[in-house]
């Protein structure tokens, strides 16, 4: 065998070993990869089983609250933009009482209309109207006509009366405040309604 | 040269082999000795309590940002227009007056 034949042999001996080694080396570096990458998969397996559950209930609490407590914040607002509403509705009332408008005028009677139909009966021989001082004239000149005895008493109310059989068993209030109180589940959804159409809802 | 300088250089060659084979044993060792580590650490309560107070502490920037989009909705409506307040005092009046309701 030449010395050529010889080195020939020689360097694919080597070529081979270095082949084999840089196999292994690569087949290891892959199981390590490998390795590692199951690890990762079984700890983000265990976090969630373990802590997602506490994690969601976080969530519910922190977030629930925050969007609980901001819903309560624009429910607040709304309901102190509604109120200004009805204390202005509750000033613009009182010019009305005070001028003795038309409207007024006529709110008054029929108040006055309603409040004796219902309280009168056969066995209903007495009235007390309670109405503002400043309307204890208008009131006597339209019950003039009453089938029944009437007692007009001044009471610190915006406009409207307020009507009591003399022995107490019936009554009726039809004041501006009675009527407001009555009517405002009502009103509150129609003027929100008006103050905040197109608003998104809280 | 010879045969027997050949024989050595494959002796020497399978050497060189069988230490890949022992690099590539400790790069698996390593391998493994770091997924316990992992595992191991996540094991522990304290990673579990860590990482739900980094959680909680991103929900609570999250719930921040709600609260002021909120906070900004609540503002707009209290900036509600005078002229809508009248319309709405209007209506009240006219409903408290009118005997429809």
């Amino acid at each position: 065998m030449s010395s050529d034949q010889i080195e020939a042999l020689k360097e694919e001996i080597w070529r081979r070993a270095r082949e084999k080694a840089d196999q292994i080396l690569r087949e290891a570096e892959a199981e390590a990869s490998r390795i590692i990458k199951e690890a990762k998969r079984r700890v983000e397996e265990l976090a969630r089983s373990r802590v997602e559950p506490e994690k969601l209930l976080l969530r519910r609490r922190i977030i629930g609250k925050a969007i609980s407590d901001g819903r309560r914040m624009v429910i607040m607002a709304k309901n102190e933009v509604v109120k200004r509403a009805f204390e202005k509705a509750v000033e613009k009332l009182r010019k009305e009482a005070e001028s003795k408008s038309e409207t007024y005028v006529n709110f008054l009677r029929r108040s006055l209309e309603r409040a004796l139909e219902y309280v009168s009966g056969p066995d209903i021989d007495e009235v007390v109207i309670y109405a503002n001082e400043s309307d204890l004239n208008l009131v006597a000149s339209m019950v003039k006509d009453a089938p029944m005895r009437v007692r007009l008493e001044k009471s610190p109310i915006i406009g409207g009366v307020n009507v009591l059989s003399a022995d107490g068993r019936k009554s009726y209030y039809s004041s501006i405040e009675s009527r407001l109180e009555a009517l405002k589940p009502i009103l509150g959804e129609r003027v929100a309604n008006l103050l905040f159409k197109g608003a998104e809802a809280a | 040269m010879s045969i027997a300088s050949l024989l050595l250089e494959e002796k020497k060659a399978m050497i060189y082999v069988e230490e890949a084979r022992k690099r590539a044993q400790e790069i698996i060792q390593r391998a493994r000795a770091e997924a316990e580590r992992i595992m191991r650490e996540a094991a522990e309560e304290e990673a579990a309590r860590r990482e739900l107070w980094e959680y909680a502490e991103r929900l609570k920037k999250e719930a921040e940002k709600i609260m002021s989009e909120y906070r900004a909705r609540a503002e707009k409506i209290k900036a509600i227009p005078d002229e809508l307040i009248e319309k709405a005092a209007s209506l009240i009046v006219e409903e408290v007056l009118s005997y429809e309701l």
